[in-house]
């Protein structure tokens, strides 16, 4: 067995010295011959598309460094500008960086599927909070604890919404890079990498879910301004980057009839979403005057809500003379004090006019008719107090005169 | 006597003013040789090198055809001396030239084959020019082949 072993090496030992006698080898084949297979090795490290493959050209790197360790010499002298050893660290380094490339896209992945994993955890959790919102919402008795506990849950479920739409915020912008966004129209490859991605992801889907969200937590809750304005200020940023990828998409799925009726979907949820923040400004404000036991006539804009205003206060002025005056100006004080100026005036008026949802007209013409009413609940007596100091200017004056007219009477005496 | 010294002096003196500023050692060599194709106007050109060089002259001597340059690559080394050897497949020749002005000038035509080379290429081995032709293999010099180089010469030599 060895001997055969043996009797084989010396053969190709002969044969190899004969071949190498036979053909006088140029130095610039070598040189070509080197940069070919060093070529084909950094093409390798580019094209690989797994650590596996990347780890196959660390051996050839070894096997070329080998193989051509007898010729080091020639090719310091050849390889122009870098020398041997040069060449080699360059591809070792680009082997490095590919191999940071796979690690970062291996972390990539775990990121992603992590992110999959809490938007489904959100998703759920987000669920039940609106459930036991809403629940608390519709006892009609609220006592002080109750009250506190849905706060708390409205604080829970709000914070818990914004987390999930980042997450969500975050699949839409790893759909695809910048620069694909920029393109004017994608290739079939960007095609498939980004319906991939989407199907992965599930991304379509859940931006369905998290407008829903947003838009059943608007429903189930009454918000003040200032929640009111993060909301637009949210949903203006979401828009903004589903209008970039968005747009991408509808070219993406230009074939799919399934996908495209979902982008239609996701287009109207979006404009449901505008409507109903804009709407619960006034869902709020009949709320406000409804906990102070005033029932106005529903109203979804400006112009309706000072009719509602100016009917309500109309009435109120129709019955001045059949309720009791007790119960009207009980009325009053719980309509303008306790919620109009306690409430609309400081917390919703800035809001609804910097937000054009009510003008300054609309305003001055509701607040002159609450001044109307409170003329003709408490009249103002000014008349009295006029004629109060007519005769006392009139006392005055006769009492001046009385006394002057007494010391001349003395002198004729 | 005095005079003979005062006249040595003299010309010592002249030489020396006269003399041309030297630097050296000087080594022009080329690791490996350039081979070159050659364009339809008979030029070659060698980025590395940055040189320049026009080839219908060369193609005309070898083969007395004014157009016979193309389709072909010129293969082309620098020797330590400043030489430069150029040839090409099918040329029975090497040639060898020395620069000057705006030109390569002729040193020395080595004739190396009857039959013309088929598969020509230059080495550079210190001081000499391996030109490998195959299987046979031969140093040159700007003088011309270095006779002990192991070299079967066909068809007789020039």
């Amino acid at each position: 067995m060895k001997n055969n072993y043996l009797t084989k090496l010396l053969l190709l030992l002969i044969v190899l010295g004969f071949t190498s006698s036979i053909f006088a080898q140029s130095d610039r084949e070598i040189v070509d011959k080197f940069k070919a297979e060093y070529t084909s090795i950094e093409k390798s490290i580019k094209d690989a598309t797994t650590l596996q493959e990347l780890n196959l050209v660390l051996d050839e790197i070894t096997i070329l460094k080998q193989g051509y360790a007898q010729h080091k010499e020639l090719l310091d002298k050849s390889l122009y500008p870098d020398k041997y050893d040069e060449s080699f660290d360059k591809l070792n380094k680009a082997y490095l960086l590919r191999q940071g490339d796979f690690s970062t896209i291996d972390v990539l992945q775990t990121e992603v599927g992590e992110l999959k994993q809490q938007v489904e955890f959100l998703n759920q959790r987000n669920n039940e909070l609106l459930v036991q919102v809403q629940k608390l919402e519709d006892q009609k008795q609220k006592d002080a604890k109750t009250i506190k506990k849905l706060e708390n849950l409205v604080a829970e479920l709000r914070s818990s919404i914004r987390e999930r739409d980042e997450l969500v915020l975050s699949m839409i912008d790893s759909l695809m890079p910048p620069t694909m966004r920029d393109k004017e129209n994608l290739t079939i490859e960007d095609k498939d990498m980004v319906a991939s991605e989407e199907k992965k992801d599930n991304v379509l889907s859940n931006v369905k879910t998290t407008i829903r969200d947003n838009i059943r937590f608007i429903q189930a809750t009454s918000l003040k301004p200032k929640d009111l304005e993060s909301i637009r200020e949210q949903q203006k940023d979401f828009v903004t980057k589903w209008q970039k990828v968005g747009a991408k998409l509808v070219e993406v799925y230009a074939e799919d009839e399934d996908k495209t009726e979902e982008l239609k979907q996701i287009d109207e949820l979006f404009n449901e979403w505008a409507t109903v923040v804009k709407q619960e400004a006034w869902e709020s404000i009949i709320d406000e005057f409804s906990l102070n036991g005033i029932e106005l006539m529903g109203f979804k804009n400006g112009e309706e809500f000072t009719n509602s205003v100016d009917m309500f206060i109309d009435d109120e002025l129709k019955n001045l003379g059949v309720k009791s005056d007790e119960e009207s100006k009980r009325t009053y004080s719980q309509f303008a004090d306790s919620t109009w100026f306690a409430s609309i005036q400081p917390v919703w008026m800035n809001y609804l006019i910097e937000n054009k949802m009510l003008t300054d007209d609309n305003k001055n013409k509701m607040e002159s008719k609450i001044a109307e009413w409170k003329n003709a609940l408490y009249p103002s007596n000014w008349w009295i107090y006029l004629i109060i100091a007519g005769v006392v200017i009139v006392g005055a004056v006769l009492f001046f005169v009385m006394r002057r007219k007494k010391p001349a009477s003395n002198v004729s005496e | 006597m005095k005079r003979l010294i005062i006249l040595f002096l003299f010309l010592i003196f002249i030489t020396a003013a006269c003399s041309v500023l030297t630097l050296q050692p000087a080594n022009f060599s080329w690791p490996i040789e350039s081979v070159l194709p050659v364009d339809d106007n008979g030029k070659v050109t060698d980025d590395r090198y940055s040189i320049e060089i026009n080839t219908v002259g060369l193609f005309f001597d070898e083969f007395q055809d004014s157009l016979s340059y193309r389709g072909k690559e010129v293969r082309m080394i620098r020797d330590n001396q400043g030489f430069y050897f150029m040839t090409a497949s099918n040329f029975k020749n090497v040639y060898v030239f020395k620069t000057d002005e705006g030109t390569l000038k002729l040193e020395k035509k080595i004739f190396i084959s009857e039959f013309g080379l088929q598969t020509p290429a230059f080495n550079q081995r210190n001081p000499y020019i391996e030109l490998v032709d195959g299987a046979n293999k031969m140093n040159l010099t700007h003088k011309g082949i270095v006779e002990d180089s192991g070299f079967r010469r066909e068809g007789g030599s020039k």
